[in-house]
This record gives structure tokens, sequence and C-alpha cells, in this order.
């Protein structure tokens, strides 16, 4: 028998209040497998981020259902669904608890009722994975924007969920930690088989996903590969190799329609 | 209007901790009219250098000036305020400090606060509204029922009404969806030329700094590390390599393509319209 999906999110609608007439999602259906990543893009106010509070079970959907492995999310299986389930936001002073950095990260473990030296062992592991062991004695605010999102990154590995949530994760940083984080990112979900959705404006990075879905007003409007994305939504600004593959059409250049990769275009290029 | 740095140092203050020499003997001079990108690191000095443009920070040594009036460790209020009226500054998520509950009323606090009357209060309230492109319709509407693109063009508004001279943005993109961050920045670029203003941009995106931008200036560690063209200054491989610079995206394509190829091209492309058309006329397309 196959396995269920790791998250099947099935004709789901929510209000912020059951007064207001404005839906911020209306019927929303998806499914993730386990081990894909999911980027979904919109732009602001497009209810991106109140799928992920519904998703982790901080806000409840009016009407339809969340199944996370198989299980349906409610008030009363929340507790135990979300041990699996780690959220990263956009801001990680906002999540920040511990006074040193190991303490921050074990945190979450604590919750756990786990006993001391496997607590030790995940929490350097983590700390190992995303290069912030040398820093574990720190105070998390002293750290820098990128070292911080890092910690905050290392503080859901540690509880090693089956899916990872990224709303924004990676606004604040500059471009090279941006890269260096997706990276290992990548690499996480390759060794370990996680299933990673993120949030993101960001078009190269939901060019690294697996699979893309669209929100506009609270609605799907797509679901599929970035390249069949980024061919049907031209008003979305493309991946840069993308543009510019448009743009040497315009001037009348002959090349494939086709949505290209950047490796694809600089291949092409240079046959 | 000019702004001037003459061996500046300045130092920290935050209670009992004194961090010394946050920024470091640092000289220039941004022209009248010119449009100027700051990068550098987190913790670098961008912020403190900003700071040190509109009196938020006085230097310990050394002189700053803005057209005629000068700043150094004796300044006083009378010339601070009076810096404050020529220089606008935009901190990062300027929306997070707009607070009355019309936008109307909320773009007025500055140029009221500058001792403008009602009727020039109302004129220019109106003039800058139109200025960042949103529809006079809105002044009536509470700021907090706007969207964040919208919000962050009000706190704009709320600047350009005391109509400085020297403009100061701090990240002005960051968290807007990539078009919403298109229009700011095109909206900045057209009142920087409309305004005849003194732009100064800090910003992490090099594709900004190569759009946008007429000179770039470098800091590490509080030192001024260059001042230089944007051309030149991505021209310079040995210098953005030495600095962790990231490429813009036209010319790290073009380097792509270049190393795929063996071979370097005379041109160095900072935008789609150079690399594109330069890729047709060497033939590769």
């Amino acid at each position: 028998m196959d396995n269920p999906p790791m998250l099947c999110v099935d004709q789901v609608t929510y209000r912020y209040h059951v007064t207001k007439s404005h839906y911020a999602l209306s019927d929303i259906s998806f499914t993730v497998n386990a081990g894909e990543w999911l980027a979904v893009i919109g732009n602001n106010g497009s209810g991106k981020s109140t799928l992920a509070r519904l998703i982790v079970g901080l806000a409840e959907p009016e009407s339809g259902s969340i199944l996370i492995n198989g299980k349906r999310l409610t008030e009363r299986t929340k507790w135990q669904l979300r041990q699996r389930i780690g959220i990263v936001l956009q801001n990680p002073d906002n999540q920040f608890i511990g006074t040193t950095v190991q303490d921050d990260v074990a945190f979450a473990l604590e919750n756990l009722n786990i006993d001391d030296h496997e607590m030790q062992e995940r929490v350097f592991r983590a700390l190992r994975l995303v290069h912030m062991y040398e820093l574990r004695e720190k105070d998390p605010s002293q750290l820098s924007g990128g070292q911080k999102q890092r910690v905050a990154i290392a503080g859901v590995l540690a509880l090693e969920p089956d899916l990872m949530i990224f709303d924004e994760a990676f606004v604040m940083l500059d471009p090279k930690s941006r890269r260096e984080l997706l990276a290992l990112l990548r690499e996480l979900q390759a060794k370990l088989g996680l299933t990673i959705i993120s949030i993101t404006h960001d078009r190269s990075e939901a060019a690294q996903a697996d699979q893309v879905i669209v929100l506009k007003d609270g609605v799907l409007i797509d679901h599929g590969p970035p390249a069949v994305i980024f061919e049907a939504h031209p008003d979305f600004t493309p991946p840069f190799a993308e543009q510019l593959k448009r743009k040497l059409i315009e001037l009348g250049g002959s090349m494939p329609d086709a949505y290209m990769s950047e490796k694809e275009l600089v291949d092409w290029l240079c046959r | 209007m000019q702004v001037n740095f003459r061996s500046v140092k300045a130092d920290y203050q935050l209670g009992p901790i004194r961090a010394r020499n946050i920024i470091d003997d640092v000289t220039f001079s941004l022209e009248s009219g010119s449009f100027t990108a700051v990068i550098g690191r987190t913790g670098a000095g961008k912020s403190s250098l900003l700071k040190l443009m509109n009196g938020l920070l006085l230097p310990a040594k050394g002189e700053v000036s803005i057209g005629e009036l000068e700043l150094s460790q004796q300044a006083n209020k009378k010339v601070i305020n009076q810096i404050r009226k020529r220089v606008g500054m935009v901190f990062q998520f300027p929306e997070h400090q707009l607070f009355a509950e019309t936008v109307g009323k909320d773009i007025a606090f500055g140029p009221r606060n500058f001792g403008l009357n009602e009727q020039e209060t109302k004129k220019a309230v109106q003039e800058s509204i139109r200025l960042v492109g949103l529809d006079p319709d809105i002044l009536e509407r509470s700021p907090f029922s706007l969207s964040g693109g919208q919000q962050r063009r009000v706190a704009i508004a709320g600047i350009l009404a005391t109509n400085p001279d020297v403009l100061i943005l701090d990240e002005p993109g960051a968290g807007l969806d990539p078009e919403g961050k298109q229009k700011i920045l095109t909206m900045i670029k057209t009142l920087h030329v409309q305004k005849r203003l003194t732009t100064v941009l800090v910003t992490h995106d090099m594709n900004d700094v190569a759009t946008y931008a007429d000179d770039v200036l470098l800091i590490d560690q509080g030192k001024l590390v260059c001042h230089q063209p944007v051309r030149t200054f991505f021209q310079d491989n040995h210098l953005t390599s030495a600095w962790h610079i990231d490429l813009p995206e036209p010319l790290r394509l073009q380097r792509k393509i270049e190393r795929a190829k063996n071979m370097t091209f005379k041109q160095t492309c900072l935008t789609l319209d150079e690399l594109s058309q330069m890729l047709i006329r060497e033939g590769l397309v």
C-alpha cells in the first residue's frame, strides 16, 4: 500500500472573522508527498501566511480538512501532530527564549520528555548541521541576522520533524547567507528525507522547489513544477535566466520557447 | 545639496556601554543630485553613517556638513533642527511608524511639526500623496486598512511632505514582493530625478545598486573601503571578490558564460538590456 502524503489540504476555507465577507482562503486543495519541497508564492496579502498558520494548527479552517501523514489535524490531535512539524518565521528574534544558543535549541526538546543525554546529542547534531556548533555558548542576541536564522533552523531540526515550514524565513538575510542556507536545506532534504514548505517572495528560491503553488487573493490559482509555473505566469518576475531568454526573443533572437533553467540557458548560449 | 564627511569618528553610547569608533575616520563627499548606494556587511556601520547625516548621532571628531550647515560634537539644537528639515530619513519598515487615524493626518505630522501653517501643510500633503503614486481619496482612510506596499508609500510620503533636499532610505524594498519592491524603487528613482534630490540608499541587493545608483560607498568595520561609480566598482574583480560582494544578476550570468566559453567580453553588463544586446551583438544568439 502507498504511504499517505505528508500533507493533504482538502477544500480548506478560512475567514479571520465570521462576520467578515472576505475569505482569507477559499477552497484550497493540494498535497505534498514525503521528501518533497513545495514553494508557496503569491503577492502580499494573498493568504500565504494564513495557510502556514492553519497547517501548524494555530488557526482552524472554517470548512475542509488538513491531514498530516494521513491523520486529520483537529483541536485534539494538533498537540501530537505538531511534534512532527517545525516552523521558522521571518524574524527569529520573536522566537528566541534561551540565554545561550544551545539552551535555545534545547528548549523545544524539553517539552518532549527525552533523556538528557539524547537531548544533548540532538542539540549538538542540529548545531553542527547549520555550522553553529562553535558558537553554542553565545547569547543569541549577540549574533548577526544570518546566524540567528541558523539557530532558529537548528531549533526546528533538533525536533527531527517530518515537515519543515519556512514563512519568509530568509528575507532579512544578505544574498550570500540566503544561498548558503538554501543549499543546506537541499542537502538535508536529500539526506534526511525532509519535507519542506517554503513560503517566499523570492523567485529564485521558488525555482529550487519540486512543486510550486500560486495563491492570489486567497485562491489557489496554479500548481505545478517551477518551469511550468513561470511559463504560465508571464506577469511574475521569473528567475533571471528566464528573464534574459524572454528579452533575447523580444530582440529577435531565435531561441526555444520553453522555460530554461540557468544551466540550460548557459549551455544553449555556449553550444 | 552636498553632503560632506571630514575625518569623522563616532562612538555609540548605549546606557553605560560605549562602543568606540563605530565610524572610524571617514572622509567623503556626495555631490548634489547624486544617487549613492551604501553597502557593507551587517554591523559594518551603515546605519550609524546614516544617523550621522541627520544628527541622530553626532561626530566625536571631525565634521559632517549638509550644504552650508555643519554638524560637529558641539552642534547646538538649532543647527540639528535645521539639518533635519533638509534631510529626510526613511527607516527600515517605515510603515511601523504610522500612527494617525487617517493617512492625511499621518502625512501632515512632519510638515506641521516643522512649523508650516494649515494651508501649507494641506498643500504639502496633497502634493506628496501624488508624488508616491497614490490616489488622494486614500487620505481619508486609515493607514492600517492599506496593503503593505501602500503603507510604505504613505510612510515615504510623510517624509517627502517635509520637502527635504537629501533623502536617505534604509532598505526601502525589504519584505515586499518583487513587483512591489521594483515599483517602490522605481518611484524613488523618479522622485530623485524630478525633485533633484541627493539620495542615499542602503541595500543588500546588488541588483538595486546596479539599476538605481550612480555611485557605491562600501564600508567595513566603520572604515570607508571605497567610494566610486557603480560600473567602475563592479568591473573590479579583485575588489568584489576580496570583499565578497555579490555581482548583479546580469554580470553574474555574463561571468558564467565567459567561464563556460573560456573567454572574456570587453563590456561589463549591469542590466538585462545591456546583457541581451551584447549577447546578440557578439553572435551568441
